[in-house]
């Protein structure tokens, strides 16, 4: 919106189409402001978390309903009820001794003498008698942003059609989350938000996509049929690579690349990080640092290879490591042995490969196939993987501080399941939680999937800039998403009531004030296309599609 | 005389029912022309002169003319009130009626201003009923609601019911209006529910 648009916009008084409109009574900054509602509005028209705005003598507020109240002047109305609910009695009642009121949380503010001003913290209310009114698109507009490279429309206000933008450049600045109970939407989210970060072109993805559900072919539950990966939708934007290429051919994709890892590859903090998951005690854990120590980089298989009670016995004395905490180990780490994509090659290629295509502003999706169901696989890949990319990060961005060379392109890393790994005992030895705490130091960020915050780490947690949480009914979840967020016992019950699909609470450092969407719509040809995706068949012209008609029809239709 | 004075009279005189005798800022009084024939409570009245005042009727009186000399029951066994005017015609000139009406308006330049007058109507003015046209329009503003409920002016809720009462039967949806106006009351008379629904009830035929 250009200045005089703008300018145009603060000049408007508020909105009345709304069905209600009222004015202030009383209240205060901290618990929220007392509107009544003019006699003429419909009180079933309010609804709470709507955003309204309110028009204060210098400065245009903006807040949004926190209760709605059924309040009468007269404190005997109870008790006259009766004779006053009589036909036209209540009609004289209403709007005068009865009224609607309704609680405003005042979130920010807008100097309107001030063209240039952007909406800021409410630090003062609105004087009494200001008219307050559902907001507009365009106050919308007007705090939000307009859609525009670098905004994305994320989603619709509760009970609104506008479009919610969410500004990219802000979002990766940090490690953000997206949390909620399983079944609603973070999947879909997610894949928005990629989408979101991709086309803004000014960060990178790399997507360690368990379910293999981001890159190619998703699943709607409730349109029930398929829905397009990233990469149908921006083919030449997003390569996908693949843990298990039978997987993914089984589904029609060709994956750009195949990910291997080397036994040599692995390190004792890959074990390290396991340690959970493996239920692994700590001194099983520190073992393998022992037999790093020991064997070299080749530890593993050397390590594997062993058999017979008495190497066993040998190896634990050398090491000076408890026997049964190394027959522990040796048990869990045979598990590896499953996985295809391990072999004894010395050096895979698979980091390079990642960052060759990063690197040129492609986005990256590794699929995990079948290794998706197993936790191990998928912590173990990631981890590997994001500590090397990390490295070589934090050398090209030392080396381009020294002025060698251009800072590498920001880097959004998306991973699921942090519950099992990014745990108190264990953030503090990964590098997720390592990242998390950084705040983007070397251009590198986590975007957190998730359906049990409560179990991450609570300085991680309280590290995100932004969280998108979709409906969690678990108190200590919502606890820990909210933790350090003011304004918590509104936001809590705003939580709880969200739907139990596509609706989200956006709070954070991207975002003015936390907000209430209904997430937009994925998964159908208009989605597709509003996000870009020309589908080649509907390029057909109209001629050439009546004669496929007609030839699959007949003439008549 | 001149014609345009003759013409106002054949207007109106039927309307005229007599003359202010007493007269303040707040009400006025008018003595009937003839016994008995005074407008119903909660009528609309006018002072008939250069500034006319508008009043609502809210008292009326019937009493002896000279307050020494009080009547005197006739009965018992009196069956008919009316044969005793009848027989005795010299009651009218020995009694008398009047009206006060509280002061809610003003005519000025042919509009009708919802304030007290600066000048109370003067006495021996003419007092005359309004007709639907001046009822309908006076009553279509609320603004003397408040005037009413004004508990120093010695009105009840009852005048204001009375005067509804004829108001309402003018308007082509009289609940409508009576819904409207009780919003008005309401807002007045803040925590007094049952008191505007009285009103509202005296108000309804
Ligand atoms: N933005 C959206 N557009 C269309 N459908 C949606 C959207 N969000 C959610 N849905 C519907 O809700 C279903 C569940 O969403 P999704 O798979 O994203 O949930 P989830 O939170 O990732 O669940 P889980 O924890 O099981 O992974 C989807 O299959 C889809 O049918
Ligand atoms: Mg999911």
């Amino acid at each position: 919106m250009n200045s005089e648009e703008r300018f145009e916009q603060l000049k408007k008084n508020v909105n009345s189409d709304e069905g209600w409109s009222g004015i202030i009574v009383g209240g205060s900054l901290s618990d929220g402001l007392d509107v009544r509602l003019s006699a003429d509005s419909s009180i079933e028209s309010v609804k709470v978390g709507r955003l309204v705005t309110i028009q204060g003598k210098s400065h245009k507020f903006f807040g949004q309903v926190s209760d709605v109240i059924l309040d009468s002047s007269d404190s005997n109305l109870s008790a006259h009820s009766e004779e006053i609910s009589n036909g036209m009695m209540s009609e004289v009642a209403i709007g005068t001794a009865a009224y609607g009121l309704i609680k405003i949380q005042p979130k920010l503010s807008l100097d309107t003498d001030d063209i240039s001003s952007n909406p800021q913290a409410a630090k003062t209310v609105p004087p009494h008698f200001s008219t307050v009114a559902a907001s507009t698109h365009a106050d919308i507009e007007m705090i939000f942003g307009k859609e525009a490279p670098g905004k994305f429309w994320i989603g619709s206000p509760l009970d609104m059609e506008t479009k919610l933008c969410l500004d990219i450049n802000e979002l990766t600045k940090r490690s953000n989350g997206v949390f909620g109970k399983s079944g609603t939407g973070k999947t879909f989210l997610t894949r928005l938000l990629l989408a979101g970060i991709l086309q803004s072109e000014k960060a990178a993805n790399l997507v360690f996509d368990m379910h293999s559900e981001y890159g190619w072919q998703g699943y709607s539950e409730t349109a029930n049929h398929q829905v397009k990966g990233l990469k149908q939708l921006f083919p030449s934007k997003v390569a996908i690579f693949s843990l298990d290429e039978d997987h993914s051919k089984r589904r029609g994709l060709t994956p750009d690349y195949v990910v291997k890892i080397g036994y040599k590859e692995v390190e004792p903090e890959d074990i390290e990080i396991l340690r959970e998951s493996l239920n692994l005690s700590p001194q099983a854990a520190d073992a393998a640092h022992s037999l790093f120590r020991h064997y070299g980089k080749n530890w593993l298989l050397e390590f594997l290879d062993i058999s017979g009670t008495e190497a066993f016995n040998s190896l634990s004395g050398q090491l000076n490591v408890n026997q049964g905490a190394l027959s522990t180990l040796h048990r869990r780490l045979r598990e590896f042995r499953r996985f295809e994509f391990m072999d004894t090659t010395s050096v895979h290629d698979s980091v390079n490969q990642i960052l060759r295509y990063l690197d040129r502003g492609i986005n990256v999706v590794l699929e995990f196939g079948k290794y998706g169901r197993d936790t191990d696989a998928y912590i173990l890949v990631a981890n590997l993987l994001t500590r090397r990319i990390y490295d070589r990060y934090a050398e090209y961005k030392e080396r381009s501080l020294s002025g060698i060379g251009d800072e590498p392109i920001p880097l959004v890393i998306t991973i699921e399941e942090a519950h099992k790994y990014l745990t108190p005992e264990l953030a503090n030895q990964t590098i997720f939680g390592t990242i998390a705490r950084e705040m983007r130091k070397y251009n590198v960020t986590i975007l957190i999937v998730d359906q049990r915050p409560s179990q991450i780490d609570e300085e991680v947690m309280s590290q995100l800039g932004t969280k998108l949480v979709c409906l969690l009914d678990n108190n200590r979840d919502v606890d820990s998403v909210l933790s350090g967020v003011s304004g918590q016992r509104k936001l809590r019950s705003v939580l709880s009531s969200l739907d139990s699909r596509q609706q989200a609470l956006l709070f954070g450092h991207a975002l003015p004030m936390p907000v209430e969407i209904r997430v937009r719509d994925y998964g159908t040809a208009e989605s597709y296309k509003s996000l870009g995706f020309v589908d080649t068949k509907s390029k057909k012209g109209k001629h050439q599609i009546d004669q496929d008609k007609s030839d699959l029809f007949g003439k008549n239709t | 005389m001149g014609s345009a004075k003759q013409e106002k009279k054949d207007n109106f005189s039927g309307n005229i029912i007599g003359e202010v005798i007493r007269s303040s800022s707040t009400d006025f009084e008018t003595q009937c022309y003839e016994l008995y024939k005074f407008p119903p409570l909660g009528s609309l009245v006018t002072s008939d002169d250069e500034n006319p005042v508008i009043g609502i009727v809210s008292h009326s009186v019937t009493e002896s003319m000279d307050p020494s000399r009080t009547p005197r029951p006739r009965g018992p066994g009196l069956d008919n009130v009316k044969s005793i005017y009848d027989d005795s015609p010299q009651l009218n000139n020995l009694l008398t009626s009047r009206f006060t009406s509280i002061t809610v308006g003003y005519t000025k330049d042919s509009s009708i201003v919802m304030k007290l007058s600066p000048f109370p109507p003067r006495i021996l003015s003419p007092t005359r009923i309004c007709n639907d046209s001046e009822l309908n329009e006076f009553s279509s503003n609320f603004d003397f609601v408040s005037r009413l409920l004004n508990p120093s002016i010695g009105s009840s809720d009852d005048v204001l019911a009375a005067f509804l009462d004829i108001a309402s039967g003018l308007k082509p949806d009289p609940e409508q209006y009576l819904i409207e106006i009780g919003k008005e009351i309401a807002s007045l008379l803040p925590g007094q529910m049952r008191r505007v629904n009285l009103i509202l009830r005296n108000a309804c035929k």
